[in-house]
């Protein structure tokens, strides 16, 4: 999904650092599909691959997200405060 | 002394701000220096992962750029810093490597709260989507629109 934010891929393309099988890969690009994220079109014997009409940058999903990573983070700033006091 | 019952407090003014008020039990210089020196930064940022502080150009314009390693994924973070008061004030934005182009501004401002505690202040903005994909289809719209236009007469002309 993160290669196909910066744009178009063939599914070898989008195989590249990965290690999985061409079939593999076909199938995980055809749940993405089923899912609305991935959109394909077979051009030639190539099949290309683009971000689909549902976004996986849904902006709420990220600002939940965003949301527990910053009060996880704050936590852990709290408990380094604790443990290092008198320290410094 | 666990400071977690006074701490929580989380708002979200609009649906695109998040407003995070913390007490810490520690004095500002000491909350300032563990959110700025990055040997410090190292030590809780990553939230219990290993986390590498790749750039921290800690002035105005500035990049920062961490990344936390976990489960044998990365995950990396960065943005630059708009303006920094020092022991008061940080303004920087903040982008994650898995949703690039949301551009989020963080304010993180600390007050003394003058008993050996800090209040850490936390405000995210973020660049919703509405305003990124009006400015596609005006702003840059009419700019490319503006510039075939100009090109035209330009080649009308030759």
């Amino acid at each position: 999904m993160v290669r196909l934010a910066r744009g178009e891929a063939s599914i070898s393309e989008l195989g590249e650092g990965f290690e999985m099988t061409l079939t593999g890969l076909k199938k995980h690009v055809q749940i993405l599909e089923e899912a609305g994220l991935v959109t394909t079109e077979k051009i030639g014997r190539v099949r290309h691959c683009k971000l689909g009409p549902r976004r996986l940058d849904d902006v709420d999903e990220w600002v939940a997200a965003y949301r527990a990573m910053l009060n996880e983070r704050l936590d852990h700033l709290e408990d380094f405060l604790e443990r290092t006091k008198g320290k410094d | 002394m666990p400071t977690a019952i006074q701490n929580l407090n989380l708002t979200t003014p609009t649906d695109r701000e998040i407003r995070s008020e913390r007490i810490f039990n520690a004095p500002r210089e000491r909350v300032w220096k563990a959110m700025t020196d990055p040997k410090l930064i190292a030590q809780w940022w990553g939230r219990g992962n290993k986390l590498d502080v790749v750039k921290f150009e800690f002035e105005k314009g500035g990049h920062w750029r961490y990344v936390e390693h976990s489960d044998g994924a990365t995950h990396g973070f960065e943005g630059r810093y708009r303006e920094i008061k020092p022991i008061e004030r940080v303004v920087q934005t903040f982008e994650w490597d898995g949703m690039p182009g949301h551009v989020i501004i963080e304010t993180m401002t600390l007050e003394d709260l003058g008993d050996g505690r800090t209040k850490l202040v936390n405000h995210s903005l973020f660049h919703t989507t509405e305003e990124r994909d009006g400015m596609l289809n005006s702003g840059m719209a009419d700019g490319m629109q503006q510039s075939y236009e100009a090109l035209d007469k330009v080649l009308a002309k030759l």
